[in-house]
């Protein structure tokens, strides 16, 4: 009832009604009576509004009102205060967005915590090892006939190729999988049906699965999929069914196709595939763990040969997925949580200084009889409104923060699709900037009110800045110059790392090549039609206006995967695939090191007479040459490559070396062999072309040289250079966010300081005017005021370098060509932001030494 | 004398129980019936007025004196008789038992 009645005097009209009611019906009594007898009117109809109900709010919009003036007239402190929150809010949102959607979030399938990989420890008798994802079928077959631990187990080979869905070839990623690869994941295609047992077995006839994605691109919709035939691996296998969208393993994967071929020819060290399993329902992780070790030591024993010192080891896959991804995720989460700390810190460094600078203010509003509750209600409303207009603000840059983070993340960062802003982390960071504004902004407010009203208004703000209020700023200060270190310091390594990389010597010439991988469609058992196409492509190609020179090979400097070994002069008698020296192989095209300008040391070149049927010949790299021959001549001995064939080879040249693996990599022992004398991968090469001037230019003719000869080929062009820029992705993001905020870090410490500095000065003015009329010169005065603030940053620096010494050892991992602790780096930041905080010191110094001491005095 | 919280309303209930009045004829109904003992200035009963208007228990309505005069004029509402019943009785009780507490015991009279 009386609920009601109020509701209505929340309608202005009503209110004002009321209000000219009251003060009639005032009047009228006051006209009755004697005005004393009556008592306080005023008092009397104050309370009378408040039984209306909706004083409160009506002040609290006062507040709110007051609020909005008093902010904007404290000026370039609030918006940089509230910039400062926002970002910092902004930037961790984004930044624990993308963490939970890559790292915390499950991954779309049934039960996927029961979902593990199985990879290889190399344990050379110790307890840890390198590990190795790639696994060899007769160890895996092993594994599935003796562990009881898994409910369903697969391996699979993943690989980019040529598939046919219409008239022309293209790449696509095909997975082969093994027969139980759908159980592994319990996905049920969404369209057609599974694998049947026919087309799973061994030999059998064979199928293909297609992705949601791959059947919409070729087919317009998935249901139009199902019952096409795709032409893969010289094969025609039909599309029996569509995976949903939601499954994606591996990653971007288009078509998986089951049978994958005898099994009784693959070797025990052919580690040419991966491993996934389920764990059945009521087995643990640390019992599968255990059981698999316990086969591979009984595979050790059996298999001394191949499998010494070679354990398994199960890994939830969620891990694996986001492997090395994980650790630069984590320190980008460290790192925006530093730059929000230091947020916190300034802010609150800004509040410090503007509560102690009101305490004059307020308490002239205690004098004048404004309530203690009312004075802490506005102020909690300042500081809220400061909070909101920051949290709007962080809000905004969170969504646009999040959708660049995802826009740049580099290629290898999975599950990007479903990266969204969290919300339960938005709202984490909004309420800390809220708190840390009440926090901060409240108690030199309180401590106004607190004291005695004529204490401030007698002597001035000075006497509370000296309090409390002093020691907190400091020790914020002292935090955002010790925080700063850090941030910058890993910023300078990283950009560093990332100079490095870019500087790294390749040992050839990326500039102006094109690379146009092509995979023929060998019809002929010894794919003397492939080589043919290669062949004829390659000489039309060199007669192409501008192209200076050109090649081919399978593996790309710089991407060559291909990891074996070989041995020289003769094959060791009782072992064949046990202890080869390690080298890279490749199987390359006459002219390619002219292409990639990679020098020919000693002897000659490929030429297209090394050919089948004619003796057989490899060139070397000089770091072969060095670790296999030392300072003897190379040229003539006969080198056994544990590649295709272990037929012995002639060396007839010596070349330079050259980054096969990446820039990050020193150059590796390479062994490079004839196309025409060897099989290649998939049948599949990169093209090489050398061209006078801008290499992209030249790529579509040379795409039509080779779609002229079959429209079976597939074909993707790129640059050399671009190819490059893969390697560099990861770290140039890395590089570029922890540069950016280590910037902001230092932006936001030297705001700091700048403020306190200030602010101390402006507090010291009377101090430091007295000590002038007593006869100090500007340069003591200087000193004064620089002496303090160069205190603060030594201890800032000394802090925020022991801070960096701990932090920077956990990336190693993410440098190059720089160490966790490089001196250069360190000296670098702690002089440059000693200077900056000098500086930062400096200008509020030098403005108190112009303060005239009559003007200051004249103020008491 | 102040008189204790809640009373006040109870006064000014049965103040209006012998008929309507205005704000100030309130005050002096009440100092003249407890014989100049309660002395409540009208700045403090009219948010008490006001208050009771708002629950409904009186209401009020502009009227012209015999002088001529506008005055607000307040009544008691059929909810605010009830009111005033249900209150007066907790009241009496109210101080009956605090009476009960007060009354010295036999030793302690003249100590």
């Amino acid at each position: 009832m009386m609920f009601w009645r109020r509701l209505g005097y929340l309608l202005p009209w009503r209110r004002r009604a009321a209000e000219r009611d009251m003060q009639e019906e005032l009047r009228s009594i006051a006209a009755m009576a004697d005005r004393r007898e009556l008592g306080n009117l005023t008092i009397a109809a104050e309370d009378a509004r408040a039984e209306w109900g909706w004083t409160r709010l009506e002040q609290t919009g006062q507040d709110i009102r007051f609020a909005l003036r008093t902010l904007r007239r404290s000026g370039v402190a609030t918006i940089v205060g509230t910039l400062v929150m926002a970002l910092g809010i902004g930037a961790n949102t984004a930044v624990f967005s993308v963490v939970h959607a890559v790292l915390l979030n499950p991954l779309p399938y049934a039960n996927p915590e029961r979902i593990v990989t199985l990879t290889y420890l190399a344990t050379d008798g110790q307890a840890s090892g390198d590990r190795s994802r790639q696994i060899s079928v007769p160890d895996f077959l092993d594994w599935q006939a003796q562990s009881t631990s898994f409910e369903a187990m697969a391996y699979y080979s993943s690989t980019r190729t040529s598939v046919m869905a219409g008239a022309l070839a293209e790449y696509a990623s095909v997975a082969r999988v093994s027969d139980d690869f759908v159980r592994v994941f319990a996905v049920q295609p969404s369209i057609g049906r599974p694998f049947t047992h026919e087309e799973r077995r061994e030999g059998g006839t064979g199928a293909a699965l297609v992705s949601d994605r791959y059947a919409r691109q070729e087919f317009g919709e998935p249901a139009r999929a199902v019952g096409r035939t795709l032409r893969l691996f010289n094969r025609s296998v039909p599309i029996v069914g569509v995976l949903p969208a939601t499954f994606d393993y591996p990653l971007d994967t288009d078509v998986w196709f089951t049978a994958v071929g005898s099994r009784a020819q693959l070797h025990r060290r052919g580690n040419n595939f991966r491993a996934v399993a389920r764990l059945k329902p009521d087995a643990s992780l640390e019992r599968a763990r255990t059981e698999l070790t316990t086969i591979s030591e009984r595979l050790d024993a059996q298999y001394p040969d191949t499998n010494r010192n070679i354990r398994v080891i199960a890994t939830p896959l969620q891990r694996e997925m986001v492997g090395d991804v994980a650790s630069m995720l984590y320190l980008l989460l460290g790192a925006v949580a530093l730059v929000l700390l230091i947020a916190c810190a300034t802010m609150a460094t800004l509040l410090l200084a503007r509560g102690t600078a009101r305490a004059t203010e307020i308490a002239v509003r205690a004098a004048l009889g404004a309530s203690r509750s009312r004075i802490v209600r506005q102020l909690l409303v300042e500081a809220s409104v400061q909070a909101f207009a920051a949290a709007a603000l962080g809000v905004t840059l969170a969504v646009l923060g999040t959708r660049a983070l995802v826009a740049l993340s580099p290629p290898d960062v999975p599950r990007l699709d479903d990266v969204a802003v969290n919300g339960s982390v938005l709202l984490f960071t909004v309420v800390l900037s809220v708190l840390v504004c009440l926090l901060f902004g409240l108690p030199p407010a309180l401590q106004a009110v607190r004291v005695d009203v004529n204490e401030p208004l007698r002597h001035g703000a000075a006497r509370l800045a000296g309090v409390g209020g002093s020691r907190a700023r400091e020790v914020l200060v002292v935090a955002e110059i010790a925080l700063a270190v850090v941030l910058v310091t890993t910023g300078a390594l990283l950009v560093r790392s990332l100079v490095a990389l870019q500087e790294a010597p390749l040992g050839f010439e990326p500039a102006n090549v094109l690379l146009m991988e092509t995979t023929a469609q060998p019809r002929q058992r010894d794919w003397s039609d492939a080589r043919a196409f290669f062949q004829s492509l390659l000489a039309d190609v060199r007669q192409l206006p501008g192209v200076v020179a050109a090649g081919a090979m399978m593996g790309p400097p710089g991407h060559n995967e291909s990891d074996s070994g070989y041995w020289i002069d003769r094959m060791p008698e009782a072992s064949p695939l046990s202890v080869a020296r390690p080298a890279a192989m490749n199987v390359i095209a006459p002219g390619s090191f002219e292409a990639l300008g990679i020098p020919i040391a000693e002897g000659r070149d490929f030429s297209d007479g090394d050919m089948a049927g004619r003796p057989r010949v490899a060139i070397v790299n000089q770091a072969l040459a060095r670790a296999a021959f030392g300072g003897r001549d190379p040229l003539g001995r006969v080198i056994i490559a544990r590649y295709d064939s272990l037929e012995p080879m002639t060396i007839v040249g010596v070349v330079g070396d050259a980054r096969q693996y990446g820039p990050a990599r020193e150059p590796q022992p390479e062994v490079y062999m004839p196309y025409l004398q060897h099989f290649y991968n998939g049948a599949t090469l990169h093209v090489i072309v050398k061209t006078a001037s801008n290499a992209a230019a030249l790529g579509p003719s040379i795409q039509r040289k080779a779609r002229e000869r079959s429209p079976e080929v597939s074909v993707r062009l790129t640059t050399l250079d671009a190819l490059l820029a893969e390697h560099v992705a990861t770290p140039r993001f890395r590089a570029w966010l922890l540069g950016l905020f280590a910037v902001v870090a230092l932006c936001l410490a030297m705001a700091g300081i700048y403020g306190v500095m200030a602010y101390v000065a402006g507090q010291r003015s009377k101090e430091i005017g007295l000590r002038m009329a007593l006869g100090a010169g500007a340069p003591t005065v200087l000193w004064l005021m620089l002496g303090r603030g160069l205190k603060l940053t030594a201890i800032g620096l000394v802090v925020g370098v022991l801070g960096a010494l701990g932090s920077t050892r956990l990336m190693s991992g993410m440098l190059f060509g720089v160490q966790p602790h490089d001196a250069a780096t360190y000296a670098g930041v702690i002089a440059g932001l000693g200077l900056l905080s000098l500086l930062a010191t400096y200008v509020p110094a030098r403005r108190a030494t112009h303060i005239d001491p009559l003007v200051v005095l004249r103020q008491e | 004398m102040e008189p204790l919280y809640g009373v006040l309303d109870l006064l000014i209930l049965r103040t209006l129980l012998f008929g309507p009045l205005h704000g100030y004829a309130i005050a002096t109904a009440i100092r003249d019936s407890s014989g100049d003992r309660l002395n409540i200035e009208f700045g403090s009963l009219y948010p008490a007025l006001k208050r009771l208007e708002l629950k409904g228990w009186i209401n009020a309505k502009w009227e012209t004196s015999e002088h001529n005069r506008r005055a607000k004029v307040y009544r008691l509402t059929a909810v605010g008789r009830r009111r005033l019943h249900q209150e007066t009785s907790e009241w009496t009780d109210f101080v009956r038992a605090v009476a009960g507490v007060l009354k010295p015991a036999a030793g302690e009279a003249d100590s």
